[in-house]
């Protein structure tokens, strides 16, 4: 009975209905449980604004609270712990169709997910440079080496990491929107943990993304240094390794 | 030093830092967190909570266990809750009357249940697998209620005194759940206050709530947004008079103000808690 009870009950709470009413078959006080569809609905979407205060910023209060009641009634969380709930929301927002025209709205997105999954990641030692200049050439070639746990890349064909940065504050700067050319060609943003408490988000060169986006795509070092270097030709592997390493970018390896 | 006499709050991610503060650590003897945003072993919050923890005593107050489910816990949660447990090693661990899950979906809100001896079968056994989880008791924390179910056969302080007697656990009361209850649903504040035993309380909450509803039906909605009420004062007031004094919290979480603020809410409680030692 209890069972049936909350299937009841629940199946409302998300739905679609007017306000004011109960759950058919149940006789509660319709204003009663309207409280908590009003709560289960606002605390989900509060849940998701907290992550995403740029998007949010970029599309306006009452357009980011339409996307997330949508959301939240069609992607609902699964679980009573919520730092990983809303890591779909950059997909989902990418095929919302009133946001279409926003093209780079999802990638932006992207980067503030990024930055609650490194705050969220486990504690794990990034590279250790010495252990790696250890490693002789040949070896070296072929050794496959990871980003670190807390650390992700997130491509845009647009400038992505530009706009979030130009409103990553409250009192976000339109004109400075205005002035990012959305032609400028592509960006790529690592997100990372480079100290304890600490997350970092950076804007890639060339060379560092290709160097990056090669290792996580599984290819070893050699041809990530290759793929690095197409992109440009003085790309000085030192010193961008020791950059990246300061970032946390990568995790420790296994010779 | 115990914390039968003292008054705690919330820990709030924006208060971080001043708890962290080697030179004017803020007065106060405990804290506590939700379980829930802690359950990422790891990471910057776990990391701040672990430094934090070495400096006050916690307990760990969960929001999502939804002990009121048919279907069962979710093993997940029981087992992120119990590895918390295990790091922080807190004084008071605590959940609510309430289910917020079903089937798939996580709903993000304490639900209310009927007040029948299934329902205390399910809760009592949710319970006893909590409690052998995490090899201590907990306590359980009486709801703020908007509705009733006609099912109900049985009052609150009925359904959670059976509770304490089945599973051993004890008992949060929420002063303002209480008289939020009392005002929505017209529950006797004192007939609740002498229908539980005394030493089932293991710890009290106070908080702020808001008036909703409409003009014909008006209700009282718990936001843990604003000051506590003079009418909540004194239902604490007689609450202590009753059961004795308990640790107690400060429990603000949404547009969380200034930690002064917080320390002005806790030292009245105080001043309150003092006032029955006397007596």
């Amino acid at each position: 009975m209890l069972l049936q009870l909350q299937r009841t009950f629940a199946a409302r709470l998300l739905g679609g209905k007017a306000k004011g009413t109960s759950p058919d078959g149940l006789r509660v006080d319709a204003l009663g449980f309207g409280v908590h569809a009003n709560n289960t609905r606002v605390s989900l979407r509060i849940a998701v604004e907290n992550v995403y205060p740029v998007t949010r910023r970029l599309v306006g209060a009452d357009f980011f609270t339409a996307v997330t009641e949508r959301f939240v009634a069609t992607q609902p969380p699964n679980h009573g712990w919520l730092s990983a709930y809303g890591a779909d929301f950059p997909d989902f927002v990418a095929q919302y169709r009133p946001a279409a025209d926003l093209s780079y709205l999802a990638d932006v997105a992207r980067i503030e997910w990024a930055r609650v999954r490194a705050a969220n990641a486990p504690d794990a030692p990034g590279l250790d440079l010495t252990a790696l200049t250890r490693v002789d050439p040949e070896t070296l070639e072929g050794l496959p080496l990871h980003l670190h746990v807390a650390a992700s890349l997130v491509y845009s064909p647009f400038p992505a990491f530009d706009i979030w940065r130009a409103h990553r504050h409250n009192g976000g700067d339109d004109e400075q929107l205005a002035q990012i050319d959305l032609a400028i060609g592509p960006q790529t943003t690592l997100v990372s943990r480079p100290a304890a408490l600490e997350v970092g988000v950076s804007l890639l060169g060339p060379g560092d993304a290709a160097f990056l986006s090669t290792l996580a795509g599984h290819s070893p070092f050699g041809a990530a240094y290759q793929a690095a270097a197409l992109e440009e030709a003085d790309y000085d592997l030192a010193s961008r390794l020791s950059d990246l390493v300061c970032m946390r970018a990568l995790a420790t390896f296994i010779a | 030093m115990g914390l039968e006499n003292s008054v705690g709050i919330g820990l709030r991610t924006s208060h971080c830092e001043r708890f962290l503060d080697q030179n004017t650590p803020p007065p106060l003897i405990w804290l506590e967190v939700l379980a829930e945003n802690y359950f990422d072993r790891g990471g910057i919050r776990h990391k701040m909570l672990s430094m934090i923890a070495e400096r006050y005593p916690i307990s760990v107050h969960g929001v999502a266990l939804s002990l009121g489910s048919p279907e069962g816990l979710d093993s997940e949660h029981l087992e992120r809750l119990a590895s918390l447990v295990a790091d922080v090693g807190p004084c008071l661990v605590s959940e609510h009357l309430a289910w917020s899950r079903s089937g798939e979906v996580y709903y993000n809100e304490l639900l209310p249940l009927p007040l029948t001896d299934e329902t205390l079968d399910v809760v009592s056994a949710n319970i006893d697998r909590t409690q052998d989880r995490l090899g201590r008791t907990i306590l359980v924390e009486n709801p703020s209620g908007y509705l009733e179910f006609e099912q109900s056969i049985m009052s609150e302080a009925t359904f959670l005194t059976r509770l304490t007697e089945r599973t051993g656990c004890g008992l949060l009361l929420d002063v303002n759940n209480l008289f939020i209850s009392s005002f929505n649903l017209g529950i006797d504040t004192a007939e609740w206050l002498s229908a539980v035993p005394a030493d089932v309380i293991g710890e009290i909450h106070l908080a702020g709530h808001e008036h909703g509803g409409t003009v014909d039906h008006p209700l009282l909605i718990d936001t843990h947004g604003a000051a506590v009420t003079d009418e909540v004062w004194a239902l604490y007031a007689a609450a202590l008079n009753r059961f004795g004094p308990r640790p107690t919290m400060i429990e603000w979480d949404s547009d969380v103000p200034s930690l002064e603020v917080l320390l002005e809410e806790a030292a009245r409680a105080q001043r309150i808690m003092d006032q029955v030692l006397v007596a």
